[in-house]
């Protein structure tokens, strides 16, 4: 997996985990196509999506995630980059 | 009806023998087998006792241990019957299993004889026995130990391996008496007797004086078979249930007035409405172990609550229970444990799962349930199966019935991918109707939209879901597709 196809997974795994800041703003095709990046805190999760997407990585990855180590990932692409360097 | 006279000894004082005469004596031309052509109780009776003094002619005796290798389901029987009233212990080793299969089931097992009609399923080191045999009947020597060790049977172990267990002439009996009505019952059972269901059952069915149905040759339509041999209880696994209504395609209900019986793998509550509704509204649900026999059975408007396996039979008690042990009040699932008439004692060679299993006289057979105010029980999962997700309790069950009721899911499994931080995370399998198609992401959603936080996180869509040869779903087997990608790569 590469960077682009791990932004297109995690867009789809935020809407599997009822995050859907990304849609709502408009911006699911700019972050895909690699033209935007945003902050994880501009996704408004609650403590119940961000363990949803923790699992959702593990169970793509194999890669263990808490909510603790999602944060420490300053945006993102960077959590897009995580992903597909796991799976690469 | 048939058994309208009482034996002349007690049913359960008697040994195989003594009820197979028993039954002659009172019923001679009752048909005791049908395949094509009918044979009576006296005639069954006679054949037993010829094949039986073949038998030790051929130095098969109450010592010996005898492996049965014979694919013909009527043949098979009377040998049973023959080797039974011999007093030796038998085993069925089934000619569509492995040489490696069979052989490391013989050892186990101490098997002494081959009892075949095929020479190529002998066994290195085996004395082989050619079925048929006959012999004079008059100097027989008739075992009448009832407690003897005479059947031994397989079952799933706990750790993927079989186990096996032993029953007595007495043990069998006590559990057919949980089958009183077979006495009244042409029974036709789809799957082989050389699964050990159908063994037991057919022979339940001698000893209540039934009628054992066999399929035959000539007949391959089931609905032609029930009709051409008057079949009134049809038993069927999971596999057999969904195949029965893609038979019933055409108009009007295809097997009414016959009893339809599932056991073994539960059948989703969808697939009973439609049995119910195309097949025959006769359905009857059974829980069942092998280490017991049957257990519990749900009739006509008891099973449509979903888990309902109905009331206890006669001669059952049943617990649930909490980590503790304390019995759990109507309404609250727990740890299931019984006591039956007729229960084994433990395994023969497993000293590790028969500490774990029996247990202070109950059988825990690993099962999780809860009755409701009614007396109804409810069979949840299995304890093994329970998934914990984060502290959340999660049945494959219940997913793989959500995954089911999607118009293009045929079969669906559930399993746990082990997380060291989020316990177990369910994900799932499916196999779909023919010639229908579905993303898997379009199931995730719709998991998700019925199930919320218990829903599988991935699945899968696969050809064909991989079974054991009695239908049931290889879930080791799945767990293997599951593994992430980085493991893949």
């Amino acid at each position: 997996m590469n960077e682009a196809e791990g932004r297109r997974w995690l867009a789809g795994a935020l809407e599997s985990c009822s995050v859907y800041a990304l849609r709502r703003q408009g911006l699911v095709d700019a972050f895909v196509g690699g033209d935007l990046d945003l902050p994880l805190a501009d996704l408004e999760m609650d403590s119940l999506a961000e363990m949803e997407l923790c699992i959702a990585i593990e169970v793509e990855t194999g890669f263990t995630v808490v909510p603790e180590t999602l944060r420490d990932h300053e945006s993102l692409g960077a959590l897009a980059r995580l992903v597909a360097g796991v799976t690469a | 009806m048939w058994c309208n006279a009482a034996p002349e000894i007690p049913f359960d004082e008697m040994t195989f023998f003594q009820a197979l005469t028993d039954l002659a004596r009172r019923f001679p031309s009752k048909p005791a087998i049908v395949a094509g052509q009918s044979l009576g109780y006296a005639e069954l009776r006679q054949q037993v006792l010829e094949a039986a003094a073949g038998l030790s002619s051929a130095g098969v005796n109450a010592q010996a241990v005898v492996g049965i290798s014979i694919a013909d389901e009527v043949q098979h029987l009377i040998a049973s019957l023959s080797l039974l009233i011999l007093g030796c212990r038998q085993l069925t080793l089934a000619s569509f299993d492995s040489l490696a299969l069979r052989t490391r089931l013989a050892d186990r097992a101490g098997v002494t004889t081959i009892l075949t009609d095929d020479g190529d399923l002998a066994i290195d080191n085996r004395t082989a026995v050619l079925w048929p045999c006959r012999g004079d009947a008059s100097s027989l020597r008739i075992e009448n130990d009832p407690d003897r060790t005479v059947i031994v049977l397989k079952t799933s172990g706990t750790t993927g391996d079989l186990n096996l267990v032993g029953f007595s002439g007495a043990q069998l009996a006590a559990q057919a008496r949980r089958h009183a009505d077979y006495a009244d019952e042409r029974l036709l059972r789809l799957a082989s007797i050389e699964h050990n269901n159908s063994k037991r059952h057919r022979l339940y069915c001698t000893l209540m004086g039934g009628t054992n149905v066999f399929r035959h040759g000539a007949i391959t339509s089931i609905a032609d078979l029930c009709r051409a041999d008057e079949v009134t209880c049809l038993d069927i696994s999971r596999m057999h249930a969904a195949d029965l209504v893609r038979q019933a395609a055409g108009p009007g209900v295809l097997l009414g007035g016959i009893k339809l019986r599932t056991g073994g793998s539960a059948v989703p509550a969808e697939l009973r409405a439609e049995l119910q509704q195309r097949v025959t509204p006769l359905l009857f649900v059974r829980y069942a172990a092998t280490e017991c026999g049957a257990i519990a059975m749900a009739g006509p408007g008891e099973h449509d609550g979903i888990d309902c396996v109905g009331r206890l039979l006669p001669g059952v008690q049943l617990e649930t229970v909490d980590a503790a042990g304390e019995p759990l009040p109507p309404g609250t699932a727990g740890r299931i444990r019984l006591k039956a008439e007729g229960m084994a004692e433990g395994y023969l060679d497993s000293p590790a799962d028969t500490a774990r299993r029996f247990r202070d006289g109950w059988f825990y057979p690993g099962d999780m349930g809860e009755f409701d105010e009614a007396g109804l029980l409810y069979v949840r999962g299995r304890e093994d199966d329970m998934m914990i997700l984060n502290g959340l309790n999660i049945f494959p069950a219940e997913i793989e019935r959500v995954l089911e009721s999607h118009p293009a899911v045929k079969v669906a499994a559930a399993l746990p991918l082990r997380s060291p931080v989020h316990g177990d995370i369910p994900v799932a399998a499916v196999e779909l109707e023919a010639g229908q198609q579905v993303e898997p992401a379009e199931l995730l959603q719709f998991a998700r939209d019925r199930l919320m936080l218990r829903s599988p996180r991935r699945i899968l869509v696969l050809p064909n879901l991989p079974r054991t040869d009695q239908g049931k779903i290889l879930k080791r087997e799945l767990q293997s597709l599951f593994a992430p990608k980085r493991d893949q790569q």
